[in-house]
């Protein structure tokens, strides 16, 4: 191979959104491979890719410096269309020699019968497309323009005069192709080899002499850390040097520990102080205050409590202190803020503020709070009664769930909806299992999170959700395509990890049913709780494959339209474990056969008449299935579905003696009737647990 | 650096960046952005500088004067820079220096915030700066206004004086501030204005009388939509300005259910929209007398 060298591309940016730049490496390494690739320019497949709050760079290793050359052979009009009656070129081929630019002396070619192509359908003329190599230097400016255009940006800005749009303004390029800068135009600006440093701590303009060692140039030059693993080590080392300074625990949140690294080029991190006053707040107040208002990390002491100790993470030493005393006012103030907010929301009764909810829209077709609130009491009450929970404390915690939604503090902190109210229930001495079911109604908020821990909780999440689905299917406004905006299926997904994971063998025809009622008349159109089940059923499938289902166990379940979750659930890791044994096999295929066999039949239903059964193998197949149908029909009721498939392989030998010995389709009307009676009753029995046919082998 | 001298130095600093130093609006606005000068400036192709010190009113922000931090009238020192310029970044932070911020002691950050007006249609990109964690200023590159795109993008710099003066001074409250001291007694911001965060708040809490307030607001809502019809949009923008602020002390006194507060926005808005329209057209009629760029 020819010379290669390193390629150093960095653009310099104002400050960039720090939950952007991950994604945004990973995207501009996929474009700019995708584009090397597609240029034909040799390169190493490591690319490297850095990101800093003011800066995208990336290093490709080893880049020719020319790409392949090729050549390719275009296919042109047909001889005949190509030549007149005379043999001279018609405006046909006068096109296609201009579109390749082809010279007198192809034009001869052609004339003279070469380069053509034959087959059996006809004869065309070609030519030989020579792709010359180009130089990198020249396709670099190209390709980067490219793959800016193409990242996928949440939202694009312009600014100044300029056209270009990007996440920031972008303000200066580098680009090397190894110690030599590269001429030409990225996004509207003039490639240099000059960069920047820290904006406050480094040297303003460094000149890069090499590709190879940006790294090191930033770091010593400009006191930029590019990399981001290494302001990640910076901040944990000196965490952890403070950890053991006060003798703390930080609250470690790998979002916020991502997010403040992202932000700082150059980080440090600064240890302030509250007032211990503060620590009769809530925790979760504290916690929302330092982390999500300031980006701060909250720490614990010893013996798990909040402690006053906070740490934050800053883009320059604090040379004098100043920065933390900084930060520590701001804390101070918001706290303070925080307390009069909880002080202001305590002149009240907690409960009054439900009435209050009679203002607040929950949704324009479904109602206000209020009326939310009276239908999720009613609902949670009778899934309370068919749970077995605590119905009294179910509907309490029902009527006040959402109450803290008027209050000064989740205004100001919505995400403490729920922890807040609980917060408030307690203290007007409601009981444990209510103020627990109030916080934790909102379980699980996203995919993975934590399921509430009481059963009071479970069911008042329940409710809340299956009321909301019911209501949304009402109006007809089921999401389409990303927007969600009332997040249904984060609530339809929910459902399943409430019932699936908390063990709540609920009847969810019967829940919905109910759900349903609790709207005005106009809304109860018929098919709604169907139409929620086949929804919850759809996130089935993907619910069940996440946790190792395989696909067709799934359908197998849901084609017989279960409306338990927890029972589907539990039926396909039956089914699953059943299919791996030898019976298994032979009742699948006699499903399938069966199925086969009963689609094309005249007559099926009603029982079978043992007068006339004719030959020993139906006779002993009819006697078998009396005997099993029984035994599964109680298995399946007390949802034990291993036994119930364990005795249904006990089926596997007489069905097989069966269709080896006997003609279903019999020319005997009454016998042809009654054969196809034993097996759509041998059908029913396989329905009562999963449509076996839709198993694959 | 008394309050006083903060505002002037900044005047000083941004009339040598080319910006004319304008006067605030003479009538009640919740933010700088509602200066005509701002907002109407970011529309078209025009170049544009100015500077100014805005007071602004939020009344669900009042206090009754009781909290160290915040009140319902401050001021925002408003920067428009248009097109904005490609240094405007180290323009700013040298504005901050010529406060007397020391930039390699104190920790200033640009951290991202996506601003949005929906009263005026109007969006843009940029970060709150945050002086040693605390908001000392809001920078917005405006993308739309009145629903028009913005070309060339209007750079908009907002700077909290309070906030600034606060750490310049080292006070805990807002109230302790220097506003000027010259005489024989400094005056104190305090002494200025803590009357005013006291009475405001109980007007706007408890004495602001919502049906008239409404009344208000559809009157004055009909006057816009005359004036936009007879090609007036500046005094038509007074009139939604007008609206504006009444929207806000409605909100104050939570006379506006979720729904309606839906509605209110979408009238203003889309009477924002007309007039930037209109204003569009009436520069234009005028071959845009600041040139274009």
């Amino acid at each position: 191979m020819t010379e290669t060298r390193t390629v150093l591309f960095e653009l310099g940016t104002e400050e960039l959104p720090p939950r952007s730049l991950e994604t945004l490496k990973e995207s501009l390494v996929a474009g700019v491979v995708a584009e090397l690739e597609n240029a034909a320019l040799p390169f190493d497949r490591a690319v490297t890719a850095h990101a800093s709050s003011r800066r995208l760079a990336l290093q490709i290793q080893k880049v020719a410096a020319q790409t392949d050359g090729s050549t390719e052979t275009r296919k042109g009009p047909s001889v005949a269309a190509a030549l007149d009656s005379e043999g001279e070129p018609t405006r046909a081929l006068l096109g296609f020699a201009k579109g390749c630019q082809a010279d007198a002396k192809q034009m001869q070619r052609w004339k003279d019968g070469k380069d053509r192509l034959k087959s059996e359908k006809g004869e065309w003329l070609t030519f030989e497309q020579v792709i010359e190599p180009r130089d990198c230097r020249e396709l670099l400016p190209e390709i980067f323009n490219r793959v800016l255009a193409g990242l996928p940006l949440a939202k694009r800005m312009r600014w100044g005069t300029r056209e270009t749009s990007f996440l920031r303004p972008v303000r200066w390029v580098v680009l090397l192709y190894g110690r030599e800068p590269v001429a030409g135009e990225v996004m509207d600006l003039a490639c240099g080899a000059v960069t920047q440093g820290h904006r406050f701590l480094g040297e303003k303009q460094i000149e890069l002499t090499d590709a190879d060692s940006y790294e090191d140039a930033l770091r010593e030059r400009g006191h930029v850390l590019v990399e981001a693993t290494i302001r990640r080590q910076e901040v944990l080392q000196q965490i952890e040097k403070f950890e053991a300074e006060f003798k703390v625990s930080t609250i470690r949140s790998e979002v916020l520990l991502e997010e403040v690294c992202a932000s700082a080029e150059f980080p440090v991190t600064v240890a302030g102080c509250f007032d211990g006053e503060f620590l009769s707040l809530p925790e979760e107040v504290v916690r929302a205050v330092l982390e999500d208002q300031q980006q701060y990390f909250a720490t614990r002491s010893p013996d798990g409590t909040l402690s006053r100790h906070f740490l934050a993470v800053t883009n320059l030493p604090d040379v004098n202190g100043e920065i933390r005393v900084g930060c520590e006012r701001v804390v101070h103030s918001r706290l303070q803020d925080a307390a009069f907010y909880l002080e202001r929301d305590q002149l009240r009764p907690f409960e009054s503020r439900v009435e209050d909810l009679g203002r607040v829209v929950f949704h324009h077709k479904l109602g206000t709070l209020l009326e939310r609130v009276q239908r999720i009491e009613k609902l949670a009450g009778h899934v309370a009664r068919s749970a077995d929970a605590d119905v009294e404390a179910v509907c309490r915690a029902a009527r006040l769930c959402k109450a803290d939604l008027g209050t000064d503090i989740v205004q100001s902190f919505p995400k403490l909806q729920g922890v807040m109210g609980a917060h408030y229930a307690r203290i007007e001495k409601e009981q444990d299992a209510v103020c627990q079911a109030i916080s934790d109604h909102y379980r699980p908020r996203y995919a993975d999170d934590v399921l509430p821990e009481t059963l009071p909780g479970q069911v008042l999440a329940l409710a809340d959700r299956l009321d909301m689905l019911a209501g949304v299917f009402a109006i007809g406004e089921v999401p389409t395509g990303t927007r969600d905006p009332l997040g249904v299926r984060r609530a339809a997904y929910g459902v399943l990890r409430l019932t699936v994971e908390c063990e709540l063998d609920l009847d969810l025809e019967d829940c919905l049913v109910q759900a349903i009622e609790g709207y005005p008349k106009s809304f109860r159109a018929d098919g709604i709780p169907q139409a929620v089940l086949d929804y919850l059923a759809d996130r089935m499938r993907g619910y069940g494959v996440e946790r190792g289902q395989s696909k067709d166990a799934i359908e197998a379940v849901l084609a017989v339209g279960p409306t338990r979750p927890l029972d589907a659930f539990r039926r396909v890791q039956a089914v699953e474990d059943f299919r791996s044994r030898p019976q298994a096999q032979v009742l699948v295929a006699t499903h399938k056969r069966i199925r086969n066999i009963l689609r094309e039949a005249d007559e099926s239903d009603g029982d079978v008449d043992p007068e006339l059964l004719v030959e020993p193998a139906e006779r002993m197949l009819a006697d078998q299935l009396d005997v099993v149908r029984d035994e599964v029909l109680k298995n399946c009721a007390a949802r034990r579905h291993e036994g119930a498939l364990d005795t249904l392989a006990g089926l596997a030998e007489p069905v097989s003696a069966f269709f080896d010995t006997v003609l279903v389709m019999a020319e005997d009307q009454k016998i042809r009737h009654n054969r196809l009676r034993l097996l759509r009753g041998l059908q029913d029995l396989f329905l009562g647990i999963a449509d076996f046919s839709r198993l694959q082998d | 650096m008394t309050l006083q001298h903060l505002i002037r130095r900044l005047e000083e600093y941004w009339a040598t960046q080319g910006c004319a130093i304008l006067p605030a609006h003479d009538l009640p606005i919740g933010a700088a952005t509602f200066h005509p000068e701002t907002f109407l400036r970011a529309i078209g192709p025009e170049p544009w500088r100015c500077a100014f010190a805005q007071p602004c009113r939020r009344p669900t922000d009042g206090r009754y004067g009781e909290n160290p931090n915040r009140l319902q009238r401050y001021y925002q020192f408003q920067v428009a820079l248009k097109p904005s310029p490609d240094d405007i970044q180290d323009l700013y932070l040298k504005s901050l220096e010529e406060l007397g911020i020391a930039l390699g002691e104190n920790d200033v950050r640009f951290v991202e915030d996506d601003w949005e007006s929906p009263t005026l249609g109007a969006w843009g990109l940029g970060w709150e700066v945050q002086l040693n964690g605390m908001e000392i200023s809001q920078f917005t590159y405006f993308q739309q206004a009145g629903g028009l795109e913005c070309r060339p993008t209007l750079g908009e710099l907002t700077y909290g004086v309070e906030r600034i003066a606060m750490f310049l001074q080292g006070k805990d409250s807002v109230f302790d501030l220097i506003w000027h001291d010259g005489g024989a007694a400094p005056i104190t911001y305090g002494q200025l204005f803590h009357q005013n965060e006291v009475e405001q708040s109980a007007y706007n809490f408890e004495q602001a009388d919502t049906e008239k307030l409404s009344r208000q607001f559809d009157e004055m809502e009909q006057e816009c939509d005359r004036l936009v019809d007879q090609d007036l949009p500046l005094p038509a923008y007074e009139q939604l300005v007008g609206c504006s602020h009444l929207f806000n002390l409605l909100d104050a006194r939570h006379a506006i259910s979720a729904t309606e507060r839906q509605k209110y926005i979408l009238r203003i808005r889309s009477r924002a929209q007309k007039i930037a329209e209109a204003y569009y057209a009436s520069r234009e009629a005028l071959n845009f007398p600041l040139g274009t760029e």
